[in-house]
């Protein structure tokens, strides 16, 4: 028997963007359907959201009252498991916010996840922070702010008995010595220190890619803690270590990263200095052809 | 760090749906209904290609959601929308099959030639590595290979649908059939005359 390319192609749907939801063609195919199942329509159960929101309230009153209020976000962490599959979808919309293409994301070298419960919009501004200590290293031209490494902000900073404290708001402050044009140097040119803050929405997914270990997990007043190292050396055939200290706010949704080739102690000590507000800053929408995706890599690099 | 700035995406809601719809929820079903029946409907009216009049291909449309619902409980992780784009496939090849009705489609290259027991598990496992082979296209060429293949959408018609010459389309589907080629190769499947 021959098999043409035409019999393989059962789950090769596509995606056609042209085709719009059409109501009255979907109420005539449910009355259908639902006739053909023996079920009638109007005794499909219904959501009653005011019933579930009153409920929800009693609940968190009660919490309240007993001290056990529940946070208002949260984030699991868990290290990959030997065999586990990691990947998502990315998706890129076309001009009417509709999906034109998906692409599968899969993430053979993931290390760790952390998965969040969060907002489901972006409702507030976007976060900012400020470094109270910081290492005095000995090129401060090296450190630069901002969302890209290419946006080699100037951050006004002052001096501190045993380091620098950063005097100016940013989204990320970073450390490194390719900054300003500064030549490669292998060993010498491994981003030191790097902090940044971002507010997950719910369900987002954040891979940490590497072989990695866990240091430390505590609680620093309404932050969860995670240190961790990763050798990228094993899995990415990248020769390097990097540090990180995690910190994820219940009451805010703020998750902070601080990552480097710097050593934990180090790492540490700066995430304890740090300090996280609302900017004034909103959160702009993203044009169209933007990739899209539930799911990202959170691993230290220069993009 | 990550941008988080981006809106919720439809991927989320329609793995919560698949769960639903794995536990039998028929609200789920119906949400189904709204969301995809245009899209079955393309995909049945597209392969018909004009041989089934509107009442047939909404009766298709509607046996197509029938099916997903009976058989929920085997749903995995392909998506949804994909799911339902083969079962609406198949139902209308089935019925067209019926009617006696062949659907010509030009470049449709044989990949293997097997003795029929066999036929249905190899067309199972090429179904599967083809799906594979295809999601490493990059765009448009994906999408013009499976209008082509899935919908059996003619290369003039694909070209004026997505505003893209029409030689273009040809030469984009030869590129496909060599990658599906050598994918295919790749993963050791080899099979006695193949044309591709």
């Amino acid at each position: 028997m021959k098999i043409h390319i035409s019999d393989i192609s059962t789950y090769l749907s596509p995606q056609m963007p042209e085709v719009r939801e059409d109501r009255e063609l979907s109420e005539r195919i449910k009355d259908d359907v639902f006739r053909k199942i023996g079920i009638e329509e109007k005794k499909v159960r219904k959501r009653t959201p005011l019933r579930i929101a009153l409920i929800a309230a009693a609940i968190t009153a009660l919490l309240t009252v007993t001290g056990l209020a529940a946070s208002n976000y949260t984030m699991n962490n868990k290290k990959v498991q030997e065999g586990e599959k990691i990947g998502g979808i990315v998706y890129v919309l076309n001009g009417d916010g509709e999906t034109w293409s998906e692409v599968k994301a899969a993430y053979p070298n993931a290390g760790m996840t952390f998965d969040f419960n969060g907002a489901d919009n972006h409702n507030t501004n976007q976060p900012e922070l400020r470094a109270n200590w910081l290492p005095r290293l000995p090129n401060e031209a090296h450190i630069c702010g901002g969302e890209a490494f290419a946006d080699i902000d100037k951050l006004e900073y002052s001096e501190t008995d045993d380091g620098i404290k950063m005097e100016t708001w940013t989204s990320s402050v970073t450390y490194d010595p390719l900054a300003n044009g500064a030549q490669y140097k292998p060993d010498e040119s491994e981003i030191l220190y790097s902090v940044g803050v971002s507010t997950p929405l719910n369900n987002m997914t954040y891979v940490l890619q590497g072989e990695v270990t866990v240091e430390k997990e505590e609680d620093w007043d309404n932050r969860h803690v995670l240190m961790v190292s990763s050798d990228y050396k094993k899995l990415l055939h990248y020769d390097r270590i990097i540090n990180y200290v995690f910190m994820f706010d219940e009451t805010t949704g703020y998750f902070v990263r601080v990552a480097g080739a710097a050593d934990m102690e180090t790492l540490e000590k700066i995430a304890r200095n740090i300090e996280v507000r609302e900017s004034g800053t909103p959160y702009e929408p993203e044009p169209a052809g933007t990739p899209r995706s539930n799911i990202c890599i959170i691993d230290l690099g220069r993009g | 760090m990550p941008n988080t700035r981006k809106k919720q995406v439809k991927e989320v809601t329609e793995k919560n749906l698949m769960e639903r719809l794995r536990s039998g929820d028929t609200e789920a079903l119906s949400i189904c209904i709204d969301r995809y029946s245009a899209y079955a409907f393309a995909v049945v009216s597209k392969i018909s290609g004009g041989s089934l009049n509107r009442e047939d291909i909404e009766e298709t449309v509607s046996d197509s959601f029938v099916s997903l619902w009976y058989s929920r409980e085997k749903l995995k992780d392909v998506g949804l929308k994909q799911y339902i784009g083969a079962i609406a496939r198949n139902k209308t090849l089935d019925r067209l099959r019926a009617l006696r009705i062949v659907l010509p489609l030009e470049d449709d290259y044989i990949v293997a030639d097997c003795p029929q027991p066999e036929a249905e598990i190899i067309k199972s496992e090429l179904s599967g590595a083809a799906r594979d082979a295809v999601e490493t296209l990059p765009e448009p060429d994906r999408e013009i290979f499976k209008r082509h293949y899935f919908l059996y959408e003619k290369t003039e018609d694909i070209s004026h649908t997505m505003g893209i010459n029409a030689s273009t389309v040809r030469s984009k589907l030869s590129r496909g059939r060599e990658k599906l080629k050598e994918y295919l190769e790749g993963k050791g499947f080899e099979y006695e005359n193949t044309y591709l």
